[in-house]
């Protein structure tokens, strides 16, 4: 009965909460997210059976290093690709497995421009006219990992770029 | 000192800081400031624009030090202040440069479209240790002139306390979100981490041109034929994770908790081509604290 009547001494409960502080901040980067410096970690949180690339090659479908061309890696290239796609998708109310071909090459030429300004000319091969954006897929299936065929997003000359 | 010993007068399941000595402090700090130097990207050109702002940039224009990134001048000041930090002299001050070029070229570099988590941990660290030296705790109020201009031994253990604290509850959380993203079916779903290894590689490939090397397609072969191996690995790492908080316990969990950590770290980059320099530091030098074993105590 007495411990009905009486409400419970809650500064002694939360003095008795192990790792108090830390628990605390837990909760603090679980709730704000992704707002630069704080963040709650989420990389591969959530898993599928199909993960996709973006990457670069040149007129004959050559690869090019991304990172010394571009100074952007074949990563950060596709969470780019997902973010233009994600903000076109919704513009319209749709989901991002909706999107349409032509949504996935207008979020392509969005990242293919970004790639243009960030180009390093001095480490371009020689002979490249054209540069080619690729979204590649592999797919976790019944009989294994499947690699989709390619899907090119963008076709971009590379003429009268050049400085 | 008894190594397994938790903060004196404290429980092990509410621990404070540790008995870091001087000496030990001084080789952090000193380590801290190199690590929080060499993790700014000094680099901004290629940021000129910050279409998806991430944290203060959704409320300020940051693209300035895109078109003009701090030069040697800023450089050497923000090693000035960061000099005055390891000294223990004005550290408010001191961190201040370090402190806003971290968060501004971070936050930029995060607004891009691409959020990239090898800085928010140490950016957070000098975060939480400005203020730890910019607000003071304790009993003795109001504070003096002193605890500003020079920070007591307390002071610099708290300091120490919370980058620790900061380090454990970055990896806890990552735990965490795993599992409640997940509905609780991460482990379950961990087989299809054998797309990931593939993807990653790859992007590596894309990146640098140099192929993924050729046991890999073996261990991915290995993942989707035995899944319940594939759980058993990375359930390991899940664990580290959400165990994080071991390395507040005592020096002797800090080197235990803070080598699980760096393994799990080594053999992501191995798998998956992700490196996480910056938090390897900071767990090398916070947790793990290899001067603090080799270096003779006082007892207590």
């Amino acid at each position: 009965m007495r411990a009905f009547s009486q409400p419970p001494d809650l500064t002694r409960i939360w003095e008795g909460v192990p790792f108090r502080p830390m628990l605390l901040l837990v909760l603090f980067l679980f709730v704000v997210k992704e707002r630069y410096p704080f963040s709650n970690f989420p990389m591969y949180s959530n898993l599928d059976h199909e993960a996709d690339i973006i990457y670069i090659t040149d007129q004959a479908d050559q690869a090019l290093p991304m990172e010394k061309v571009f100074r952007t890696g074949s990563g950060t290239a596709k969470k780019m690709y997902k973010k233009e796609l994600n903000a076109l998708t919704k513009t319209t109310g749709r989901k991002l497995v909706h999107a349409t071909a032509e949504d996935r090459a207008a979020a392509g030429r969005a990242v293919m421009a970004t790639m243009l300004q960030r180009i390093r000319y001095r480490h371009m091969p020689p002979g490249v006219s054209q540069l080619r954006l690729y979204r590649k897929t592999f797919r976790l299936e019944e009989n294994g990992l499947a690699h989709l065929e390619p899907e090119r997003l963008v076709a971009q000359p590379l003429a009268g770029l050049n400085p | 000192m008894n190594p397994d010993a938790a903060t004196p007068g404290r429980p092990w399941w509410q621990p404070g800081p540790l008995d870091w000595s001087r000496l030990e402090m001084l080789l952090m700090r000193t380590a801290f400031a190199l690590l929080i130097f060499s993790t700014i990207r000094w680099e901004t050109g290629a940021w000129t624009t910050q279409k998806f702002p991430n944290g203060i940039a959704a409320a300020f224009d940051l693209t300035w030090i895109a078109r003009s990134p701090p030069g040697l001048g800023w450089q050497a000041f923000t090693v000035a202040g960061l000099v005055a930090y390891v000294a223990g002299r004005m550290p408010v001050l001191g961190l201040i440069p370090a402190l806003f070029f971290s968060l501004v070229i971070g936050t930029l570099g995060n607004s891009q479209g691409a959020i990239n988590h090898s800085t928010q941990m140490v950016t957070m660290m000098l975060l939480a240790q400005w203020l730890v030296y910019l607000i003071p705790r304790g009993p003795e109020a109001p504070p003096s002139m002193s605890h500003w201009l020079k920070p007591d031994f307390n002071v610099q253990q708290q300091v120490i306390w919370w980058s620790t604290l900061v380090i454990a509850a970055s990896y806890v959380v990552c735990g965490v979100v795993k599992l409640v993203n997940s509905n609780g079916l991460w482990l379950y779903e961990t087989p299809y981490l054998a797309v990931q290894l593939l993807k990653t590689n790859w992007c590596h490939y894309h990146d640098t041109l140099e192929m993924p090397p050729g046991w890999l397609q073996s261990l991915i072969q290995a993942m989707t034929d035995h899944p319940n191996l594939a759980r058993l690995f990375f359930g390991m790492g899940l664990l580290i994770e959400l165990g994080g908080f071991v390395i507040l316990i005592s020096r002797r969990w800090a080197l235990v908790g803070g080598l699980a950590i760096i393994a799990l770290h080594l053999s992501i980059s191995q798998v998956m081509n992700l490196n996480f320099l910056t938090h390897i530091y900071a767990v090398l030098i916070f947790a793990v604290n290899v001067p603090g074993w080799l270096l003779p105590r006082r007892r207590p």
